[in-house]
């Protein structure tokens, strides 16, 4: 249940948000409540007793986002689609939250609360992608429809990009949760720094109908690309290729007596 | 007397083959620095791209200019 919501958060399948009521303290204004180094959102405690916070900082979020004129709109994706909702804030590795986005289970864009003077905007687009250090930490709250009184049981979700995937898995889910809260520490995760932005496609789907299904840009941040593994492969490659070019694929005179 | 001709040889197909690499190598890096994202169409565009190139250098780059093979030594006494 809370990979299925981290689906949801970081892909923004499941409408990951994070937003207005949150915003409006700013996202400097966290402090770090489990002591861990990272300044929390007002969530409290990231995890699975942090759902009831979770879900009034999306009421409030939602609330921000009704109140906005106009959403700023730049570039395509963040697109979700289905009863599902929440949000997501990101923290760099010195523990500064850094971008937010949110979704409104009952529809609508996927918003960025962190928008600045600009105000609020769309999220996830190609032109504003959700901005995550692939050595900090993100902090998420999801949601899905609960159907007939009951969370997604014996659901399967993918994530993919290009058509290749990322990563699948599923739950039966016995609980019938259909939400939660959590923290992923992508420095620990990850099995190296990355840099680079990725379109995903997210979807969940279950037995009992409490499908969602989400695309958006997420733009991973942290050391200088050249010294990730793939601007290293990159720049092997590019090498290689063009000394190839000039050495091996030059037009060649000859002469024939 | 012997007479030398010059014809040119042409390497697109080497010049696909090192354009792929070259290609590759170059849309990893734009990925690398955001210039371009992974999971749309512009990677594979960006290799499309050097793959055309390549070709095109390996039929009508400037040639590499081969040593003109001297000519034979007149043999003064031949036909003594």
């Amino acid at each position: 249940m809370r990979r299925m919501l981290l689906v949801i958060g970081t892909c923004l399948i499941g409408t990951l948000l994070f937003a207005g009521g949150a915003l409006a303290q700013g996202p400097g204004t966290f402090t770090d409540v489990d002591g861990d180094g990272v300044p929390d959102p007002p969530l409290g405690f990231p995890g699975d007793l942090d759902v009831e916070t979770g879900g009034q900082i999306s009421a409030e979020l939602k609330q921000s986002v009704e109140r906005a004129e106009q959403l700023q709109e730049s570039g395509e994706g963040g697109q979700v689609e289905g009863r599902c909702g929440g949000w997501v804030v990101s923290y760099d590795a010195e523990g500064n939250p850094i971008d937010g986005i949110f979704r409104d289970i009952d529809g609508g864009p996927i918003v960025d609360f962190t928008g600045g003077e600009a105000g609020l905007g769309l999220g996830m687009t190609s032109s504003n992608p959700l901005v995550i250090d692939s050595e900090g930490q993100v902090v998420y709250y999801g949601e899905l429809e609960n159907s007939a009184g009951e969370g997604p049981l014996n659901h399967t979700w993918a994530i993919k990009t290009g058509g290749i995937s990322l990563d699948a898995g599923g739950d039966d889910n016995p609980d019938a949760n259909n939400r939660n809260a959590g923290k992923a520490n992508l420095g620990e995760q990850l099995p190296f720094p990355l840099t680079g932005t990725v379109k995903v496609t997210g979807s969940l789907t279950s037995e009992n109908g409490a499908d969602c299904e989400g695309t958006g840009f997420v733009k991973f941040i942290g050391p200088p690309g050249i010294s990730t593994p793939v601007g290293i492969a990159g720049a092997l490659f590019g090498g290689i290729g063009l000394i190839g070019l000039l050495l091996n694929a030059r037009p060649a005179i000859t002469w024939k007596a | 007397m012997s007479t030398t001709q010059a014809s040119v040889n042409k390497h697109p197909i080497r010049g696909a083959i090192w354009g792929l690499v070259a290609g590759i190598g170059l849309a990893l890096l734009l990925i690398a620095y955001s210039v371009i994202a992974l999971g749309t169409l512009m990677p594979y565009l960006v290799v499309v791209v050097m793959i055309v190139l390549g070709v095109l250098y390996g039929s009508v780059g400037p040639a590499r200019s081969g040593r003109e093979p001297e000519e034979p030594p007149v043999d003064d006494e031949a036909g003594d």
